[in-house]
């Protein structure tokens, strides 16, 4: 299945912008798209997945679009 | 009695050792419910404008909630506000801990000081009884032995201390407020007030259980809130790692304040990030009063140089970045051990980093020389200088005594040019975060009545894309665009900013709350309800948010400030140097533009003056002349 990320990482980019498609097994979950993109949960601020507030154990669907934001607020 | 809370306010006044209890109607509480907005209220009642910060006339409360104790995560915060030695506007900081949920027990859900004790005294309150006690013995000693000696001569282990060091003995105008040695209401010197009137701490034990008015829908609510924070990324990364994780995720997008404000990245980000962080100095996670996330640190080293204690409380994100990246200081365990340094001595690390940063950027310009520092240089990047200056500022000796002052007055006292390195808003240092990255951040700061302040608003950046949903509930549906100043950045943040500022008013963690950690809008208004017992609503509970902004600003206003000190600093109008965000920078007439939209947007007159029809909307005609002045 198709996922669609949107990664904030370097907000100049503005990733917003340039989505990236990315190729998963059937019934990965969002933890292991996390392991193919290289990027660790621990730098994981902000998660949503097509419009929904979601978990690392949350399972993927088809043309899910998968928000990652890093942390970047607080003190 | 009273759901949730006591329907009680103590009253104390140190010139004649006299206290008497106010119990308010429920119709009250319901419009100040507590924290920022409760102690707003009896500062305007109590103060006049031109006060002097640090004589008598200043009035300090100490404010929990009408939910501060319930028991469910993050409730457990409380303010402490005056008017400001620092800024001689509205002074303000929350910590949590245990102190607030204690001082509820204790019997009372706010305190109103008055006067000034002829000698060092400390109040001890427990079980409904108050006495003010002798602190001769008390006075002088470090926050550390302060809270061993009240716990001996109490007879309670578990009493909770909220106390003064040495910096607040020498009113220092940052000097913290320090409760159980890990938990700060760090900021705008409220520990100066305290030492001003000789009140070297306040000491509570209580062993009444506060009455819920649905306990089985606080139980539900508690096991789901605490289900969901094992979960909810967020949350997840604070258990793990606390706000250590920020100084990766900052520098990463090019926002890690460096080299006194004017860089976004750091060259040593790596050797004071979380993993070596977690790596080198920590010792356990800690928490407050009945919550679940346990984002707090501890952390201990046996170093000859740099030796440090659990019981300090271990630097979290500001103090790691005030301290290091903002000085360019790379070595974690000199910053670990200034952090404990700064605690047992009563200092706002915040404030502290921003002073040292900016006599480093005067050593480097030449406008402070070794003549002027002992023969010491006082490089950035250097540790132990930044050590140094820590004990030379908390004794007011040498440099320290014109740094203690702040940055504002101490570029004034120095001149040559200090000016242009003083980094302040309204008088305060800044918190660790830059406005370029965050232009609604940027907004906070400027338009915070505190002076620069990072718990007014949400970070714009944690809302991009889809991360917008998280304000849906507020009406806000545009993702926000960090970089951004216009309408929409104005619109998000009067709506961010109210949010916020419901975490201020009501005494709850932002790491636990809404609009970014695992409570949500409804859930928050389920659990108020389920608490007081009160009919209320997201509409309510907003109104109570923007009360407390208002009379805030009302407080002010009247103190003489406007629209000129709604402004960010200088450094953020200028291009970002390197990294992710090369050449950014604010538009200043584009951010004055925001500031005039947002006080169109709340009400405000073109002079940020909250308007009459402002003003009794939100059951504040009592500050209609207050407002006019």
């Amino acid at each position: 299945m198709k996922v669609l990320v949107k990664h904030f990482a370097a907000l100049k980019q503005d990733a917003d912008q340039r989505p990236m498609e990315v190729d998963l097994d059937t019934e990965a979950a969002v933890g292991d798209l996390l392991s193919k993109l290289g990027i660790e949960q621990d730098d994981i601020g902000i998660l949503v997945v097509s419009g929904k507030q979601a978990t690392f154990s949350q399972k993927l669907k088809d043309n899910d679009t998968v928000t990652l934001i890093p942390h970047i607020g607080g003190g | 009695m009273p759901n949730g809370y006591n329907g009680k306010i103590l009253h104390v006044n140190l010139t004649d050792a006299s206290w008497e209890v106010e119990e308010p109607n429920e119709a009250w509480y319901r419009t100040y419910v507590g924290g920022s907005a409760l102690a707003a209220y009896y500062l305007l009642k109590n103060l006049k404008a031109d006060v002097d910060p640090l004589s008598p006339e200043n009035v300090l409360v100490f404010a929990c909630s009408v939910v501060t104790g319930a028991p469910l995560s993050g409730f457990s915060r409380y303010t402490v506000a005056a008017k400001s030695p620092l800024t001689g506007a509205l002074g303000r900081t929350e910590a949590g801990g245990y102190f607030g949920p204690e001082l509820k027990f204790a019997g009372y859900d706010a305190i109103v000081v008055k006067g000034k004790a002829p000698k060092p005294v400390y109040l001890y309150i427990h079980d409904g009884e108050v006495e003010i006690r002798d602190a001769a013995s008390l006075w002088g000693l470090d926050n550390w032995e302060t809270l061993e000696q009240i716990r001996e001569q109490s007879g309670e282990k578990m009493v909770r201390v909220a106390s003064i060091g040495p910096a607040g003995e020498r009113l220092i105008p940052y000097a913290c407020v320090q409760n159980d040695l890990e938990h700060f209401n760090g900021r705008t010197g409220m520990g100066a007030v305290m030492g001003s009137k000789n009140l070297k701490a306040v000491a509570a034990r209580g062993r009444n259980k506060l009455e819920m008015a649905d306990p089985e829908a606080v139980k539900t609510l508690r096991k789901w809130h605490n289900d969901r924070i094992k979960v909810h990324p967020p949350n997840v990364g604070l258990s793990k790692v606390g706000t250590t994780g920020l100084i990766k995720g900052l520098n990463d997008t090019g926002i890690l304040t460096t080299h006194n404000f004017r860089d976004g990245v750091f060259e040593g980000a790596d050797k004071i990030n979380h993993e070596t962080y977690h790596k080198t100095i920590f010792d356990s996670a800690s928490t407050c009063y009945s919550c679940a996330v346990r984002c707090k640190r501890r952390v201990s080293l046996e170093d000859e140089k740099y030796p440090l204690n659990k019981l300090h409380g271990g630097a979290e994100y500001e103090t790691i970045a005030a301290l290091g990246s903002l000085c360019d200081v790379d070595n974690l365990p000199a910053i670990a051990c200034g952090n404990q340094l700064c605690n047992l001595l009563g200092l706002d690390t915040i404030s502290t980093g921003g002073v040292i940063a900016f006599a480093m950027e005067c050593f480097e310009n030449g406008i402070l020389t070794e003549a002027d520092t002992d023969g010491r240089s006082i490089s950035f990047g250097d540790a132990d200088a930044m050590l140094w200056l820590i004990e030379e500022i908390a004794n007011r000796r040498g440099i320290g005594e014109i740094l203690s002052q702040g940055v504002k007055k101490a570029a004034e006292i120095i001149g040559r040019g200090a000016e242009k390195y003083a980094f302040h808003i309204k008088g305060q240092e800044l918190p660790l975060h830059d406005g370029r990255g965050k232009t609604g951040m940027g907004m906070g700061f400027a338009l915070s009545p505190t002076g620069a302040e990072h718990v007014e608003t949400p970070h714009d950046v944690a809302f991009q894309g889809e991360g917008v949903s998280k304000l849906h509930a507020l009406g806000i549906f545009d993702p926000v665009k960090p970089l951004e100043t216009n309408a929409e950045k104005v619109r998000f943040f009067v709506h961010g900013q109210k949010a916020w500022q419901i975490n201020n008013c009501y005494g709850i963690c932002n790491f636990c709350s809404v609009p970014i950690h695992a409570m949500t809008f409804d859930k928050l208004v389920e659990s108020i309800r389920a608490i007081t017992g009160w009919d209320t609503s997201l509409f309510d509970i907003l109104k109570v948010s923007e009360r407390g902004t208002v009379m805030a600003r009302v407080f002010n206003n009247r103190e003489g400030f406007g629209p000129d000190e709604d402004r960010v600093i200088r450094r953020w109008h200028e291009p970002m140097p390197d990294g992710p965000l090369k050449g950014v920078s604010i538009d200043p007439e584009a951010f004055k533009d925001a500031i005039r939209l947002y006080y169109e947007a709340s009400g405000w007159d073109q002079n940020g003056k909250p308007t009459r029809g402002k003003l009794v909307e939100l059951n504040l005609e009592w500050l209609l002349d207050e407002g006019s002045r």
